[in-house]
């Protein structure tokens, strides 16, 4: 057995330079394991997809038929719940919007 | 971290560019290998493994990567976790810490004398001594490097190291 010697031994002992390790296909391996572009997208636009359902099932079940909307707008009471409404309903539109146009950008993508 | 990492790591997020982040894993991969080849103690092929598993998880995770640390550190830290939840299930399937028992078996590679007691000696060490004396010494992280990637306070690595040296200056000290 080698003796050690008496200075910085342990920390002359412990350091190492890290040497570097050759690639040799290594990112290659990685690269070709990686999901696919086309599986990515396909996710994305289900999800959007059911987003897209869930906010229209939603809002048919919140929102008021149009012929009940206007026998509210007759009554003078019905104002406040028709503003909510109106707001509701502006808010799924623009969910659906969105949703809808995200969908057509990511196919697109493509 | 370094421009070229960020403009990778940008394009990986905005184009979803496999390119850059091929160019990514090229600028890293022998780091995180080699940090890997030292905590599994030479053992190339399953290194390898969790390195690989290391660079799909993040990709995976690229989102959630914040400019809080460097990037290096960032893959370190994930390699670490891959590599120690491993150890975890393999130690608790089996029973025992089957890698460590391999080690002290059969070292990896011909060593030539201080350097094979050395390697039987941090064999001696708690897990946390361990690496934080691995990560320090043998990957070239800094205290603070070190303490992002253990999860631990900069105070707590320092006191493994002291812990961890003590106890390998014992051994080597009566070995000989």
């Amino acid at each position: 057995m080698t003796t050690p010697p008496n200075n910085d031994w342990l920390d002359d002992l412990l350091k190492e330079e890290p040497e570097y390790i050759d690639d040799a296909g290594f990112s290659a391996k990685i690269v070709s394991a990686l999901p696919s572009h086309a599986k990515l997208l396909w996710r994305r636009r289900l999800i959007l997809g059911i987003a897209t359902f869930c906010a229209l099932l939603a809002a048919s079940f919140i929102l008021p038929s149009f012929s009940e909307l206007g026998q509210r707008l007759q009554s003078a009471t019905g104002y406040i719940s028709v503003s909510w409404s109106m707001a509701l309903m502006v808010l799924a539109l623009l969910a659906a919007v969105s949703a809808v146009s995200c969908i057509f950008y990511a196919s697109h993508e493509e | 971290m370094s421009a070229t990492d960020s403009e990778l790591i940008a394009r990986v997020l905005v184009s979803n560019d496999h390119h850059a982040f091929a160019e990514l894993v090229r600028l890293h991969q022998s780091a995180v290998r080699g940090m890997l080849r030292k905590l599994t103690n030479g053992d190339f092929a399953t290194a390898d493994d969790y390195a690989q598993e290391t660079f799909l998880k993040a990709y995976q995770k690229m989102s959630t990567f914040r400019n809080e640390s460097a990037f290096s550190t960032w893959l370190y830290r994930i390699a670490y976790n891959i590599w120690r939840d491993s150890r975890r299930r393999i130690t608790e399937v089996v029973g025992i810490d089957e890698e460590a028992a391999a080690r002290i078996a059969a070292p990896v590679e011909m060593e030539s004398g201080l350097k094979q007691d050395l390697t039987a000696a941090m064999d001696r060490l708690s897990e946390p001594e361990r690496s934080s004396i691995l990560m320090c010494y043998q990957s070239g992280m800094t205290h603070e490097e070190a303490s992002d990637v253990l999860r631990m306070p900069i105070g707590t690595i320092k006191t493994h190291i002291a812990r961890g040296k003590e106890k390998l200056r014992a051994f080597l000290q009566n070995s000989h």
